[in-house]
This record gives structure tokens, C-alpha cells and sequence, in this order.
């Protein structure tokens, strides 16, 4: 399978602030690849780079083979792309907005975007201005939908929706990305939500990678442990067992790729007594904490 | 496509346009009632006499109406762009990005200078009405500096929005600030007739460092 997007050791910083170094990964044509992190990893560092919007200190990243900083006007036709926080024209209104897009895109599908305008209930004269957060996300998105792009960048669609729109975005992109076979690059604050959507994902933490693997191996290979210690200040270093480590009161979580065998020998072997371990089930979210941690 | 992203400019600034077509208008007709009234009180020998002895220049205030609107029409057209991150739907936009800054500032120079062409029709209409033809045969000269220090200006407010880094936009504020102003110093009919030529390429130039600061902004030196 081809891929779309090729990023090659892409270091960046802004100013003297190393944001992320030898940052590797490619997406597959056809998949659903999610950008992971906290704040201030380099999320929509990492897309501004991909759309061409900001010059990297060194890498590569090439977009349909084509250097993402010098993309010709075919290529970008064949990219879709949401900014963070659904910026739109808002002085337009939905059939103006509709109609301004068109000229642009030769494969523009009007009906998809009307189509999902169907469900919101507004006038087609109704100014994206006099919409609501929820309401204008649905409008970007449908944008995006009737361009028919090959390849869909969504920075932080979720930001400012609450659950029923949420639903209602992942749902649409859901069924169109699979009837299509669409690339979809996806970042998000809010993780439960791709759980079910996303097929492989990219971890970043503060300058470095934590993770790039498909989601099901990360959900199946990333344990959670849990067990109680008389210790009341257990303090446990990263390791190759062990990737995190939290503690409340005397409750210890773990957080490891291995087994339970390895963990448990790991901690017998670091002097630690510990009762009650047993493995926790875990969603995208709790591994997501897991993985970075919660500070 | 071209008609496409002209509608879109102006949607944006349609208010602002014809805000200041109104300010245009009343800044006319006073210019028109008070040369009919000059000419109700004073015999029109005399006030001609007036005018070119002490080179009033009677339809002195279009050089504000200039000036204003080159800088209201660069902030309602670019700052909303910048401020909001709208500059990346455009570059987004399967087109070259220089195309569409051409096309942004052509835009924005296009309506200036509609309003140029409504005050320079009503000036000739109200020069020919009271006063002798030479006084309509120095207006072009007159004006042109002005309406080009207001092109001028429009230019220096987009160069300032696009331009990404604070203390780089305050540097190029205060050398826009000082080139504009060099377009509006001194008064009198045809008196900057000699230099029309230095004003235009100097407003030539000012137009050509548009694509520098957008290619900046795209560079994302922040």
C-alpha cells in the first residue's frame, strides 16, 4: 500500500525551544492515523509543517510524494483540511461559502455538503457568524466532504463540541472514510472518542516520540497492573518494563508493554513487596494517561 | 475562481467600503456647498484670486478621504485574515499563494480606487461648474499624489499584518509610516506634477514587498 504522507526525521524548533527532533512516520493510503500528545507536543506544529505552513529546521516531509512546503495547486486539491477550531469565513453565508469553494475544487460534490447543512436545520442565507460552535464544525466539515479530497487533515476537531457533535463528526467521517477509502490524519484533545475510528496512531511526548503503532496492538500489547504497597513514597523509574508509574495512597498503577510475569519480576527484582496485582482493563484514554502520564 | 475569490473579498469588506463611500460623499458635498457658498458671498474674481494667490486647495480633505481609506480597507481586509488564521483557508486553496496575495491586493486596490475615481468625477463636476477650466486641468495632478499615497498605504498595512514577527511589524509601521507621509507633505495645484513618476514607483515597490512579508508569513518565522 502507497503511502500518503512521509515525514522524515523533521526536527523543529521555535526560537531557542527544541519542539521535536527526528520526528519519523508515514501513513498508509486508505488509513485513519491519529497525532497524539498533550499540549505543546507539536501537534499542530507537525500539520502546519504538513500543509506547507511553516518551514521546518531540517526533515522531509512529503505529501503525495511532493515536498509539503512546495505543493502544487493539484496536489493540494487532493487535501482536505480543518483548522483548529473550525475557522471558516464567517462573514459568509452557507450557500455563499458553498458557492465560493466550488470554483476551486473540480471534483466538488454539492450535494454532500447539503446533504449534512439538511441536518442542521438552518437557512441556507444564514450567516456562519450567527451559528453555533457545533453548527459551524458540521459547516467545515461539510466543506471538506463535497471537495472530495484523497487525504483529510483535521487539527483538533473536536475543540468546542460538545458529545452529541462529536458523535455526529466521527460518525460521518466514519462511514465516509471506509465507503471512500479515504486517508484520514486526525488530531484530538478528546482520545475516547477514536478509539473505535483510528487504525494506527503516533504518540508524541515533549520533544521526542513515545509511540507510533496500530491502535488494536497498542490496546492489546499496553497493560495496565495494579497492586497495593506498604511503602507510603514508592518511587519507580522508567525502564524497559516499566513505561510509567503512578501512585494514590498506597495504590501503585503500572503502566508496561510485557507481561505480567516480566512485571512482577521487574518490581521482585527492584526490592519492591508488593499484594493484590492484577491487570486492569484499559480504554484509548486510559492508555493515552497511562503512556504520558497526567501531569 | 477569480470572480470567485473577488466576491469573497468583498463580502468581507463590502461594510467598510461603503462606510467609507459615505464619508467619501460627505467629504464632497461639503467641498460642493462650500464653494457654492464662497461663490454666493464673494465675487468670483476675487475668490479665485484667494484660491491661487494663498494655493488652497478647496478639495483639500480628499487627500484624508485618501489616506483613510487605504488604511481602513488594508485593516478590515487583513486583519481578520491574520487575527484569525484565515490566511491559511487561502494558502490552503489549490493556487499559487503569490497568485492569491495578487489577487487579495488587487482587490483591495481596486476598490480604493473606485473610491478615487467617485471623488475625482465629483471634484471635475464641481470645478467646471464654478471655476475656470485650469483649475480642472490641475486636478489630476493634484490628486494623484494622494490617491497613490493612499494605494501607498493600503500596502504598508498589509505588509505590517502579514508580516509574522512583533518587532518586525513595529520596524515596518514607523518605514510605512514615514514613506506614506512623504505622499502627502505640502499643498498646492500641480505642485508634485515632476514627481508623479518617483511617487508611482515608489508605490510600485511598496506593492512588491506584499509578496515578501506573506512569503514570511508563510515561512512561519514565530
Amino acid at each position: 500500500m502507497n503511502n500518503v504522507v512521509e515525514i522524515k526525521n523533521l526536527t523543529h524548533y521555535y526560537g531557542k525551544r527544541l519542539i521535536f527532533e527526528n520526528l519519523s512516520f508515514n501513513i498508509r493510503e486508505g488509513s485513519i492515523f491519529g497525532l497524539l500528545g498533550k499540549n505543546g507536543t507539536g501537534k499542530t506544529t507537525t500539520i502546519n509543517i504538513l500543509n506547507g505552513f511553516l518551514r521546518p529546521k531540517s526533515g522531509q516531509c512529503l505529501m503525495f510524494g511532493e515536498d509539503s512546503y512546495s505543493l502544487s495547486p493539484a496536489t493540494k486539491a487532493r487535501v482536505g483540511f480543518l483548522i483548529e477550531g473550525h475557522v471558516q469565513y464567517s462573514f459568509m453565508t452557507i450557500s455563499q461559502i458553498e458557492k465560493y469553494y466550488a470554483a476551486f475544487y473540480p471534483k466538488w460534490k454539492k450535494e454532500a455538503y447539503y446533504e449534512l447543512m439538511s441536518k442542521l436545520s438552518v437557512a441556507e442565507g444564514q450567516k456562519l457568524s450567527k451559528m453555533s460552535c457545533g453548527q459551524r464544525s458540521q459547516v467545515a466539515l461539510g466543506l471538506i466532504l463535497a471537495q472530495d479530497p484523497d487525504l483529510l487533515i483535521l487539527d483538533d476537531y473536536s475543540m468546542g463540541l460538545d458529545a452529541g457533535y462529536r458523535r455526529l463528526f466521527i460518525d460521518y467521517l466514519t462511514e465516509y472514510a471506509k465507503a471512500e477509502n479515504k486517508t484520514i490524519f486526525i488530531t484530538s484533545h478528546i482520545i475516547q472518542d477514536l478509539e473505535n475510528f483510528l487504525d494506527e496512531c503516533i504518540v508524541l511526548d515533549y520533544r521526542s516520540v513515545l509511540l507510533t503503532m496500530p491502535i488494536k496492538e497498542f490496546l492489546a500489547t499496553f497493560k495496565q497492573f495494579k497492586f497495593d504497597s506498604a511503602h507510603p513514597h514508592l518511587t519507580l523509574e522508567k525502564d524497559p518494563v516499566i513505561k510509567s508509574f503512578e501512585m494514590v495512597k498506597n495504590k501503585v498503577s503500572v503502566y508496561s508493554f510485557s507481561n505480567e510475569e516480566e512485571v512482577k519480576n521487574n518490581l521482585t527484582a527492584k526490592n519492591i513487596a508488593f499484594t493484590n496485582f492484577h491487570q486492569e482493563p484499559m480504554s484509548l484514554e486510559d492508555a493515552f494517561i497511562g503512556l504520558t502520564g497526567k501531569y | 475562481m477569480l470572480i470567485s475569490f473577488v466576491m469573497k473579498e468583498w463580502l468581507k469588506v463590502k461594510w467598510v467600503f461603503i462606510g467609507l463611500a459615505i464619508v467619501h460623499g460627505i467629504i464632497l458635498l461639503t467641498i460642493y456647498y462650500d464653494l457654492a457658498n464662497i461663490f454666493k458671498a464673494y465675487k468670483a474674481t476675487e475668490v479665485i484670486m484667494q484660491l491661487l494667490t494663498f494655493e488652497i486647495v478647496y478639495y483639500i480633505n480628499v487627500k484624508y478621504a485618501a489616506l483613510l481609506s487605504g488604511v481602513m480597507i488594508g485593516i478590515f481586509q487583513f486583519f481578520p485574515e491574520v487575527n484569525q488564521s484565515r490566511l491559511k483557508l487561502s494558502f490552503h486553496l489549490p493556487v499559487k499563494e503569490h497568485v492569491l496575495i495578487f489577487q487579495m491586493a488587487a482587490t483591495g486596490i481596486a476598490l480604493l480606487v473606485a473610491l478615487n475615481v467617485f471623488d475625482t468625477i465629483v471634484i471635475s463636476m464641481v470645478t467646471l461648474k464654478y471655476l475656470p477650466y485650469e483649475f480642472f486641468e490641475s486636478l489630476i495632478v493634484t490628486v494623484m499624489p494622494w490617491y497613490l499615497g493612499g494605494i501607498c498605504a493600503y500596502c504598508w498595512v498589509v505588509i505590517v499584518f502579514t508580516e509574522p514577527n512583533w518587532m518586525k511589524r513595529v520596524v515596518l509601521l514607523c518605514i510605512g509610516a514615514g514613506i506614506v507621509s512623504l505622499f502627502f507633505v505640502g499643498d498646492g495645484y500641480g505642485k508634485y506634477a515632476l514627481s508623479l513618476r518617483n511617487f508611482a514607483t515608489l508605490m510600485v515597490l511598496s506593492g512588491s514587498i506584499i509578496f515578501l512579508s506573506a512569503y514570511n508569513f508563510k515561512r512561519g518565522i514565530w
